[in-house]
């Protein structure tokens, strides 16, 4: 942990002087931003409870990147779902399963 | 009577029309909860106000959005919850089911009924009526111009409070304040009851109040037939602070949604003290920076951006309106402190209720001195004014030579008069719980004080005289109410006839 922490004081000296010596320390805020931002996992997981064919799959990630922008696709099976697929990205959430489906005619 | 055939039928139909569909949710996880308050990682996407739904089905109000976590307020429980919970967004700002069958009910601040009396019927006048809403501009509104009459002598007559108007009721505790509001209620459903009369429909809002105390006023309400055109919307002591917080809003919620049907509603917000220390716990739970006395900054706009819903429509808009009366607890009588002076500037005056005046027996306890309406006068009727224009001068009067009589200086016999003439109009202005008067008889009654006729009456006999005399009035004049009502107010023709009934009734007795 500690050797953790040490390397990235160094980095971050690193940065800061790199920055300092291009005359661009204010814009030390943005670029700690854009590192977090690009750290996020960028990862699209998929659910799904009856197993996909390769054709199935392709069609899912052709139609995810264009929403996503992200071709990380990564398939999990849940049963719980019954059928159908759950596709997650970061906060992002698209339900086509027959679970939710149930769910929602029990509510009607 | 369908046999089950036809209703296999119905059900298999109605699942052939079924379209399965993709749901897209936002999720976020909880990072904290405390106090009816969770900070959420993700949400990306939430909006302000929007209900949030939590895995075990409790949801939630967004309070509050920052770069890095979203808060939330739990309306519901929340000792369920905990970190790591999935969170989601459901597209919804809060809202409430505004509906006529709500008449009569007592419903918390989500419109679910408290009084055990079963579901609200639906039906089909029911909308959802957004709990935050920007009030009705410039354009949408008229002036005040009708009475709300309390049924409250010395309100009535020196401090009148218009249909649309806020009037705020202020005072510390135990000193009359909900009474003054629930005698104002009770008055509504009497006045709803006559003929002609245009019905106002009551909401009253409680706040962080004690349970036994909503069911004496239901009890009560429920005694004076008031309870049919009022609605009580209560977030009790016990509730969480998020249901205190929304209370008043989901009330106004309601007022707004029969002011746009053309009807005239009276709110009243008790307490809108506690509605700002909800408001203050929210607000330290969420971390938000604190100013005087712990307040958040917002706390002028919480109450401003209330209040502002209460207006008088245009006639094109309908011509509702909704009256509002907050009610504001003072400590040791120190109106200036933070709350009080911010509810005071907003609102169109105040009814200021001393304890002083409440342990002499002197109730309601209104500090006439202290007590104003701004914009009551131009809705109040002529003759109610021509009765009552000198009262508050001679009540003034009053005030300050009595303050020197103490003294036990000699007075002359002008001052002396005067002090008589004020002992005999506060005696008349006294009155009982529960017990609202017309407006006919506080006209005949002020006038009979003002005109000297009770100068030689014992000031204990000064209420029961009155009151006989007003019957006398009342069988003696046609049409009393009419008259009294008319532009003209009391005329020379109409005076005359007072002033001979008057020497009759006085001399005689």
């Amino acid at each position: 942990m500690k050797a953790k922490d040490s390397d990235a004081k160094i980095i971050a000296s690193k940065i800061i002087s790199y920055l300092q010596s291009k005359g661009k320390l204010d814009l030390i805020t943005e670029v700690a931003k854009n590192l977090l931002s690009n750290a996020e996992p960028k990862k699209v997981n998929v659910y799904y409870a009856v197993n996909l064919s390769e054709g199935q799959k392709k069609k899912i990630i052709s139609k995810f990147f264009k929403l996503t922008n992200s071709d990380d696709f990564n398939f999990i099976s849940d049963k719980s779902l019954l059928d159908g697929i759950i596709v997650k990205y970061k906060d992002r959430t698209w339900d086509l399963s027959l679970k939710n489906n149930l769910e929602k005619i029990i509510q009607l | 009577m369908k046999t089950q055939n036809t209703v296999f039928n119905d059900i298999q139909k109605h699942l052939e029309s079924l379209e399965f569909s993709v749901e897209y949710r936002n999720t976020g996880n909880i990072e904290t909860v405390g106090d009816g308050i969770v900070q959420i990682s993700g949400l990306s996407e939430a909006m302000m106000g929007e209900i949030v739904e939590f895995k075990d089905g409790t949801t939630g109000m967004v309070i509050n959005l920052s770069e890095r976590n979203v808060g939330a307020i739990v309306l519901g429980n929340y000792l369920n919850l905990s970190e790591g919970d999935e969170v989601n967004t459901t597209g919804n700002i809060i809202s409430v089911r505004a509906s006529y069958n709500l008449l009569g009910r007592v419903v918390n601040p989500l419109m679910q009924p408290l009084d055990g009396s079963g579901r609200v019927e639906k039906s089909r006048s029911d909308k959802d009526m957004p709990i935050e809403k920007i009030a009705p501009g410039i354009i949408k509104r008229q002036s005040v111009n009708t009475p709300l009459q309390t049924g409250i002598k010395a309100i009535d007559s020196m401090i009148p409070v218009g249909r649309g108007q806020r009037e705020l009721i202020i005072g510390d505790r135990s000193t009359g304040k909900s009474a003054v509001a629930i005698d104002t209620i009770i008055n509504q459903a009497k006045l709803n009851r006559e003929k002609k009369a245009k019905k106002v429909i009551s909401i009253y809002v409680a706040i962080g109040q004690k349970q036994s105390k909503i069911v004496q006023v239901v009890d009560k309400l429920n005694e004076h037939g008031a309870m049919e055109d009022t609605i009580i919307v209560c977030a009790n002591s016990s509730d969480s602070v998020a249901l205190q917080y929304l209370a008043p809003y989901a009330g106004c919620c309601l007022g707004e949604y029969f002011m746009e049907k053309g009807e005239d509603v009276l709110i009243v917000y008790d307490d809108l003290t506690k509605h700002a220390w909800a408001y203050r716990q929210i607000s330290l739970t969420l971390r938000r920076p604190s100013g005087r006395e712990a307040y958040p900054g917002d706390i002028f706009y919480l109450h401003s951006r209330l209040l502002e819903r209460a207006c008088r429509l245009s006639d094109k808009e309908g011509g509702g309106s909704l009256t509002a009366l907050p009610i504001i607890e003072t400590q040791a009588q120190d109106i200036s402190a933070y709350i009080p002076t911010n509810v005071i500037s907003i609102t169109d005056g105040q009814i200021y209720l001393e304890p002083d005046l409440f342990y002499q027996g002197i109730r309601p306890a209104v500090n006439i001195g202290l007590s104003v309406s701004r914009v009551g006068g131009a809705a109040q009727i002529k003759a109610m004014k021509q009765v009552a224009g000198k009262l508050r001068l001679d009540l003034a009067q009053y005030n300050e030579l009595s303050a020197f009589a103490q003294f036990g200086s000699d007075m002359d016999d002008i001052s002396k008069s005067k002090i008589e003439r004020g002992k005999r109009l506060i005696e008349i202005l006294k009155q009982p719980q529960f017990s609202p008067v017309d407006l006919s008889s506080q006209i005949i009654q002020i006038w009979s004080v003002t005109h000297g006729y009770l100068d030689d009456v014992e000031v204990a006999d000064c209420p029961a005289k009155t009151i006989e005399f007003v019957d006398v009035v009342k069988t003696k004049v046609e049409k009393l109410s009419d008259i009294l009502k008319s532009k003209e107010g009391i005329n020379e023709e109409f005076e005359k006839k007072l002033i001979g009934l008057a020497e009759k009734y006085f001399k005689k007795n």
